[in-house]
Parts: structure tokens; sequence; C-alpha cells
């Protein structure tokens, strides 16, 4: 191997370092958890009427922070782990606000429901901060009882 | 006297390494992550309604040699949701009916549910509907039906205020 292409290997094996690293330091943070109580107030119609579906969260109930992305590009996925969830309740999740920073924010203003797997909420480059979102549950019936359910969302930057 | 560091070897070495990097930058990328807690409290749902008031339920006529024919009415109806188990409604009149009269009250049972029948309403609640559990249905037929005894005699027209309860679910 000649010089020439020894150094544009190692070049370009510098930079990939050099973009791996800057990649390293982005983080993510998620304030807000959503507490809900559902009661008779929250049936369609009184008596002889189940509850109503579905039930949104505030449109602020939720807010993130991306950051330390030295301007890279990022996508979020969120999935949910189960805590105690019942079958056949779904929970979605959707962006309300763009947030502030340098950087820019695409994606996740229409609902997005979640999975065990991850699923594309949301997609940008840079720094965002105060990106708000709204959650949503779907299915829940007067059949499941009553009791408190918990399941946790887990986003994760890539 | 050293061997000379082949450059290739070199730049292998370089390689593996940067690719070891690489791939533990990537990693610590993807573990960024924060959670979320969504919880929802469902607290006891126990509801129930009725249509409206029956229409006025006239004793007036009797096959010789027989008591009064009892007045019945079916045209209302009720509606239940509950998200507890083996709930029961129960029923009971304002004020005690005249003597040698009786008002009795028929709710159709839901589904799952037991219906007690035509049941005897005075003013202390009976049961009328047992064994509800985690539903909602509506539009479930009323029946009352007034029995008066030839001792009764004339009486003249009263109103009673019915009350039917869900309670006991678990």
């Amino acid at each position: 191997m000649n010089d020439i292409n020894f150094r544009i290997l190692s070049s370009s094996l510098l930079a990939l370092i050099g973009w791996a690293g800057a990649a390293r330091g982005a983080d993510i943070a998620v304030t807000g958890n959503w507490w809900q109580t559902v009661n008779q107030a929250d049936l369609i119609s009184g008596a002889g009427s189940d509850i109503r579906t579905p039930i949104e969260s505030s449109t602020v109930q939720t807010t993130l922070d991306i950051s330390n992305t030295l301007g890279g590009s990022w996508t979020v996925v969120a999935r949910q782990s189960d805590i105690s969830w019942p079958a056949g309740v779904s929970l979605a999740v959707k962006r309300t606000t763009d947030g502030s920073g340098d950087g820019t924010i695409s994606g996740g203003t229409t609902y997005v429901t979640l999975t065990p797997n991850d699923q594309i909420l949301l997609s940008g480059s840079g720094d965002r901060a105060g990106i708000q979102l709204q959650l949503e549950t779907n299915g829940l019936s007067v059949s499941h009882g009553l009791g408190n359910y918990t399941l946790n969302i887990i986003y994760t930057l890539q | 006297m050293n061997t000379p560091f082949p450059k290739s070897r070199l730049l292998m070495n370089t390689l593996a390494a940067s690719v070891a990097l690489v791939l533990t930058s990537a990693t610590v990328w993807a573990g960024s992550t924060a959670t979320q807690t969504v919880t929802y409290e469902v607290t006891a749902i126990n509801e129930i309604s009725v249509s409206g008031s029956p229409a006025a339920l006239t004793v007036n006529t009797a096959t010789a040699g027989s008591a009064p024919t009892d007045a019945t009415d079916a045209s209302t109806t009720w509606a239940v949701t509950t998200n507890q188990n083996g709930a029961k409604i129960t029923a009971a009149i304002d004020t005690a009916m005249p003597t040698d009269t009786t008002l009795k009250v028929n709710l159709a049972a839901p589904t799952g549910a037991t219906s007690l029948g035509a049941v005897t309403l005075g003013t202390t609640a009976v049961d009328a509907v047992t064994g509800i559990s985690q539903l909602n249905e509506s539009s479930k037929t009323v029946t009352y039906t007034l029995s008066a005894l030839p001792t009764a005699g004339v009486i003249a027209s009263a109103s009673k205020t019915v009350t039917f309860t869900i309670t006991g679910g678990v």
C-alpha cells in the first residue's frame, strides 16, 4: 500500500472516529410523568355507557430535551415497557411543540401508538430543548375493572 | 536490532482500533435513553339510571269470582355501568303501600347477572338483581305490577318514589 492510500485511509478513519466521538455525548432527557384518574365522570354518557376513549393528557404533559449533539442528526424512538397494563389498552404519543434551539425538528405531530418495539417518534438535528409531548390511551373499558395500571415509555436517541 | 514495523501492519492495527472505537461510540449513542412512567388509576364506577316514570297503574277490573286484575307497566327501562364484581341492585319505595295493595318491580337482568323476578316493594330495600360484574348495558326492561285485594276498597290516586341503588360490588 502506497503512502497516498495510507494517508487517505488514515484520514478517513480519523474523521470517522471524530464523528463517533461527537455522537457519543448526545443526551436525551424527559420530564413529566402522567398520572390519570378515571372515574364515573369519564363515562361516555352515564349509566349504561362505557369509559370514553381516547383519554388524552395535557398537550404539554411531557418535555423532551436533546442536548450535546454537536449539530449532528438524530432520531428519537420510543417503546413501552409494561409493568401492569391491561390487554387491549394502547398508549400513543405525539409532539405538540417544536421546542427551541439551534437545531431542527420534524415528524411526530400525529399520534404514534407504542409497542414493545421501538417506533420512530421524531427526528431532527442539533440541540433542541422543551419539545412537548401529549399522550393518550385507547381502549380502556369498565371490563378492565378498577385498579392502578402502569407502564414505562422508554425514549431512545439514535 | 528492531524489525521495521510495516505500514500495512500499522494500517491494520489502526483500522482494528478505529473500528473498535466506532463500535464503542455507537453503542454509547444507542444507549442514550430516558424513561417516563404513565399510570392511570381507575376508581370504582357504579352507575344506574332509569328512562323515566311509568304510566299510572290503575286496578279497575276483575273477573267475576277472582281478585281484581293486576295493572302492569313495562314502558320504562334501566341502564347500568359497573367496573366491580358482584354488584347488586336494590329497590325501595319512599312510603308504605296502602293496606291490601302490593307494588312489585321486575328488573330484566343484564348479561351474567340474576334477576330476582317480581319483588315486592316496601320502605326497606330489597334485592332486585344480583351478580352484576364489570359491564355496561342499557335498555333493560322495568316491569311494575300493582295488585289490590277486594278488601283494599277504593283508594285515592297516589304516587310512590322508587329508589334503585347499585351496591355491594368488590
